[in-house]
């Protein structure tokens, strides 16, 4: 995450907020400043949306990049659906996108609905309960805290990618013109979608060529003004929760979002508690992607917005789906390397040095007054005394070992 | 050198129950044990929790490592177990109609944690059920 996530200094004032905030420990506060710990980030973005002094800044690509590519593409994010409730709405923005010099804007709903097709036929050909592998953060929470569940994980890419993949096709046959001279940029909903373009996973390289963060490029979308879209019905639930449970009517689909309560349901698969269960899908945010951190609506007015969105789109771009389905091989749909373990959390490659460690902290632990009150600016009592011996902190930072000196 | 944690467990907290078992998954990947063996050993701790918060007055949960082995103990202060025998068969459960709607009571909690673990010993009277689980620490289960 270096050089793509950064936190003012002079912004910061080390309030403990965006630390608290953290599922995963990834944040400390030294020298009264928030600071990351990259191997610990799973990208979910808590940490920017509970900041109250903006002082986290993400490093979109500069639109300067775009001026060597002969034609430029733009991915609409799935959580578009939640921010317009027609499409002439939807057709407003994708002008306002033409207007920053855009040649095509595609977005993600024929993808997902092509690709839920793929997910069902996996899925009811095995007997495992399989996590839906829409959300990054979700398959980052997977390597770091159940890396034994990575065997759970569908073998599917994320829908952007496959997109990114069949659409760079599409194009390259209608403007008769290289792959390689079509630049594909993806409009973020959020951090997540943004690291993964970034950092992949699952792949070596992303087919997208540069990442901007949504609310960066569009801040209202009152423009109604009709472009034409490329909206296919059947696929508009899938920006948010609940799309898997809306099309399998067996009762087998667990949905579950916020990243929190995902760790809960994990903690439960892990434990062998959830059976009878074909698919988990699972969210980092709450309402799924129309929860973003970057789009520009309330999610639940969102989920509202979507559903007109859905009433209101009389069919589907049969055309347009038929295309992808030609271009799209079965290659294309899945994740071109193995999602591997992250062991960030070890303390250390040798039993003894990890255990003598452990039982430094705990020496640690035990005088400490184990309230964790935050202070001292690690997210636990637990977490300081892991600090204190990685040698990130003295014991002196906590207030109360002082106050007893 | 060994490390112990202890888990104060209370009756009927469903609530916070599972939280030890989540805890020593925590300790047990900081250590760096193989994902397979941590498993093994969070299940029995988690089976151990519950049986505590379900069927017992209150205890705790005490794990104890070092380079050679881990030892789980669960202890708690009653009613104990009548039948023991019983107790450790497959789909054996007093479990009340109330605690089988959470998705208790399957029966198989101790026949999967005397499954999960190298040894297996439980002790039982009116004052309390003590039981202990342990592994043995090999190359192979150290990543
Ligand atoms: N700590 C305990 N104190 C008192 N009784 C216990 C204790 N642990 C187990 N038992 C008794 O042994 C029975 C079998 O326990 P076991 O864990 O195998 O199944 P269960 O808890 O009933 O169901 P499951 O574990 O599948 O949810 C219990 O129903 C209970 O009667
Ligand atoms: S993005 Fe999420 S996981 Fe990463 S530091 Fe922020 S809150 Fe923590
Ligand atoms: S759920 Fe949130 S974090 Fe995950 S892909 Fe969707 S918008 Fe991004
Ligand atoms: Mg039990």
């Amino acid at each position: 995450m270096k050089h793509l996530v950064d936190i003012h200094s002079e912004r910061c004032i080390g309030c403990t907020r965006c630390m608290r905030a953290c599922p995963t420990e990834a944040i400390r506060i030294i020298n009264n400043k928030a600071s990351l710990i990259q191997d610990h980030c799973i990208y979910c973005g808590n940490c920017i949306i509970n900041c109250h002094k903006s002082a986290y800044k993400v490093y979109s690509d500069s639109f300067a990049n775009l001026n060597k590519y002969q034609i430029k593409v733009a991915i609409v994010p799935l959580a578009i659906f939640g921010m317009v409730a027609d499409e002439a709405e939807l057709g407003g923005i994708y002008k306002i996108l033409y207007n920053y010099g855009f040649d095509e804007v595609f977005d993600l709903s024929g993808i997902c609905s092509l690709l839920s097709e793929k997910v069902n036929e996996y899925i009811y050909n095995s007997d495992k309960t399989y996590i839906l592998t829409h959300c990054p953060t979700i398959v980052r929470l997977i390597q770091l805290k159940y890396p034994i569940l990575l065997e759970n994980l569908l073998p599917f890419d994320f829908p952007f990618e496959i997109g990114a993949k069949v659409i760079r096709k599409i194009v390259s046959d209608k403007y008769q013109i290289s792959e390689a001279k079509i630049g594909i940029s993806y409009i973020s909903e959020c951090l997540s979608n943004f690291i993964a373009v970034k950092e992949p996973l699952g792949k070596q390289g992303s087919n997208i060529d540069n990442v901007f963060l949504f609310n960066d490029l569009i801040r209202n979308n009152l423009d109604k003004k009709t472009g034409l879209t490329n909206l296919v019905k059947s696929g508009v639930h899938f920006c948010q929760t609940g799309a898997y449970q809306h099309i399998n009517k067996n009762n087998d689909v667990l949905t579950v979002d916020g990243i929190k309560q995902v760790d809960e349901v994990m903690e439960n698969l892990y434990l062998n508690k959830i059976n009878a269960v074909k698919l988990i899908e699972a969210y980092s945010c709450v309402g799924g992607c129309v929860g973003g951190n970057f789009t520009i609506e309330n999610t639940f007015v969102a989920k509202w917005k979507a559903s007109q969105l859905f009433e209101h789109t009389k069919t589907n771009d049969d055309e347009l789906l038929n295309q992808y389905r030609k271009s799209l091989t079965d290659n294309d749909y899945l994740f071109s390397e193995l999602v591997n373990p992250l062991s960030s959390y070890q303390l250390s490659d040798n039993i003894k040095q990890s255990l003598n460690k452990m039982s430094k902290i705990n020496q640690i632990l035990k005088q400490l007054p184990n309230i964790d009150c935050c202070a001292c600016g690690s997210p636990s009592c637990h977490a300081f005394a892991e600090d204190v011996v990685n040698k990130v902190k003295t014991i002196d930072e906590c207030h109360f070992f002082r106050k007893e000196k | 050198m060994d490390i112990t944690y202890d888990f104060e467990v209370y009756a009927n907290d469903y609530q916070n129950a599972g939280n030890a078992s989540s805890e020593i998954k925590k300790y047990l990947m900081q250590i760096g044990f193989t994902t397979k063996f941590i498993r093994k050993i969070v299940i029995c701790a988690y089976e151990a929790e519950m049986n505590i918060v379900i069927h017992s007055l209150g205890g705790k949960l005490t794990i104890t490592i070092d380079n050679k082995k881990i030892i789980l103990t669960s202890t708690d202060k009653g009613p104990g177990i009548k039948d023991l025998d019983l107790a450790l068969s497959e789909g054996y459960s007093t479990a009340t109609e109330a605690v089988r709607e959470m998705g208790f009571g399957a029966g198989m909690g101790l026949p999967n944690m005397k499954k999960n673990c190298k040894f297996f010993e439980i002790d039982s009277s009116s004052k309390g059920t003590i039981v202990k689980l342990s592994w043995e620490i090999k190359d192979e289960t150290f990543s």
